[in-house]
């Protein structure tokens, strides 16, 4: 039998097999992943899912509280988006005659909502991004559950500016809860960061929280060499302002640069 | 309390959360339920899904090992038959176009589980599930066995009890190629069906012996004598035990 922190450590086994093994790959864009794990795993979770084949649902999530329980609610939100031909590419037949579409950004986060409200504790939820990324259209169509908007360097005025924070409440919160759209467009050149809380919120000894301006000034400074040397750098920032101290939450973020 | 073994009883109390609140009783049937568990998560579930057209669909699954990954294991399995019209007999009209008045067949419902468990759960994770659908009116059981034990079946006509050794195929999450068999048997008024995890039996053929008794001595009486008969007849063990009876009322 195995011990409880043999069975946590199962648990965060279980959320590394799952990470997506290849990320994207499309002429004229280029992405990273950072996701570190803190020594009591967090809630975080992200996803790549094909939805054809020039579409991705790209998810990034992160449940309330630590250890197994965070890791079942992601495995909750992980099976809604896996095991259905409309939030997946994957076809189910004999089980499910459906195949050929799916369905929208905020169809699926309200569905994920409703799941996790029937199935989470009253006190559990989970924050989240939901895009669909159409690279054909250099466009996400993008839905926020209380998670942050991600933030965009534009290289035509080399500033960062936040996506549109249409923020509807956590999953797992309010059943009826509506998501609405917005949309945003990547320019040639233009970068893209996506993260959890655990990124802005990262405190160091004396207490100061990393803030969303060091994320701003990493993406200024490495927008022009792409999505590897934004999450390099980023990732160098953090453990700097940690002064090498290990988190106390995951910190999880995506990084995506349109090149051409 | 530290910090593991609060999260050990949050998992808990999300397993308690997602289990039936309430035993259904179609018409003509007599229904109970025993869950014992530990204080580890379980890997123990049990479902029911009522239909519309009055019958019944229920499952009753048993995780490999215990614990924090198959607690994850049963919360998927859980809320795939709870979120999908095809498995729970519900329409979701805001999200999928089918109807809701159809559900897979039980053989085909565990071959889509078992593509499920293998991509989605840990390297060597496999979970044993009966799936059956209860037609309550004329008594027929349609089921599929993924590897779980055989349920007894007491038939009132001779006295006798039968395990309902058909349709077994293997657990789910061995193999992606595994198929698996159907079968429609006929329950007779007075018979009664019992299913269990491998908890109830630690024992083997002492237990079953055991089993049986408990179930003819009360068979005549009411499915929840027949769960009591059982529980007081089991050895305190450390596994989890889960036990369903089905008796179709004279």
């Amino acid at each position: 039998m195995a011990t409880g922190a043999q069975q946590i450590e199962q648990l965060g086994r279980w959320r590394r097999r799952l990470l997506p093994r290849s990320l994207p790959e499309v002429a004229g864009w280029e992405w990273a992943v950072h996701a570190s794990h803190s020594a009591w795993p967090g809630g975080d979770y992200f996803d790549v899912v094909p939805l054809s084949a020039e579409q991705w649902l790209v998810f990034l999530g992160d449940a309330s509280g630590h250890g197994g329980a965070a890791a079942v609610l992601a495995a909750m939100a992980r099976m809604v988006l896996h095991a259905c031909p409309l939030t997946s590419e994957r076809e189910r037949a004999p089980f499910c005659p459906v195949h050929g579409w799916s369905q929208t950004p905020s169809v699926i986060m309200s569905r994920l909502n409703r799941v996790l409200a029937s199935n989470a504790l009253e006190e559990q939820f989970m924050t989240a991004f939901l895009g669909q990324w159409r690279p054909a259209r250099a466009r996400f169509d993008f839905v926020l559950a209380g998670a942050a908007p991600p933030r965009i360097w534009r290289q035509a005025t080399g500033q960062v500016e936040a996506a549109t924070d249409c923020a509807g409440l956590p999953l797992g919160i309010a059943p009826k809860e509506v998501y609405s759209v917005a949309r945003i467009v990547l320019e040639p050149g233009d970068a893209m960061v996506i993260f959890t809380d655990g990124l802005v919120e990262a405190r160091n000894a004396k207490g100061q929280m990393f803030r969303v301006h060091r994320v701003d000034a990493v993406l200024t400074e490495q927008a022009h060499d792409g999505a590897e040397a934004i999450r390099a750098g980023l990732a160098e920032s953090v453990n700097d302002f940690l002064e090498g101290r290990p988190a106390a939450d995951d910190v999880s973020f995506l990084v995506v640069k349109r090149w051409e | 309390m530290n910090e593991l073994e609060q999260d050990l009883r949050t998992i808990g109390a999300m397993q308690r959360q997602m289990l039936p609140r309430e035993v259904p009783q179609p018409s003509g049937w007599d229904l109970a339920v025993h869950y014992q568990v530990g204080a580890w998560p379980s890997g123990n579930y049990y479902d029911f899904l009522p239909l519309h057209d009055g019958r019944l669909a229920f499952l009753l699954a048993d995780a490999s090992e215990q614990g924090g990954p198959a607690a994850a294991l049963v919360a998927m399995v859980r809320v795939f038959m709870h979120a999908c019209p095809l498995a729970s007999g519900h329409a979701d009209a805001e999200f999928c176009p089918m109807p809701g008045n159809i559900v897979q067949a039980p053989h085909i419902l565990l071959a889509n589980l078992n593509q499920l468990v293998i991509e989605n759960s840990l390297e060597g994770q496999t979970m044993s599930v009966f799936c059956g659908i209860l037609s309550p009116a004329d008594g027929t059981l349609h089921f599929a066995n993924a590897g779980h034990l055989s349920p007894r079946w007491y038939h009132a006509r001779t006295g006798g009890i039968e395990a309902l050794r058909y349709a077994v195929g293997l657990p789910l999450g061995l193999d992606a190629a595994a198929s698996f068999h159907h079968k429609r048997v006929e329950i007779e008024t007075g018979d009664v069906l019992v299913f269990f995890t491998q908890g109830t039996i630690v024992d083997s053929d002492l237990s079953l012996q055991r089993l049986d008794c408990a179930i003819k001595k009360n068979a005549q009486a009411s499915s929840v004598a027949i769960k009591d008969a059982i529980v007081q007849s089991l050895r305190a063990g450390d596994d989890d035990v889960t036990l369903l009876v089905m008796r179709r009322a004279a």
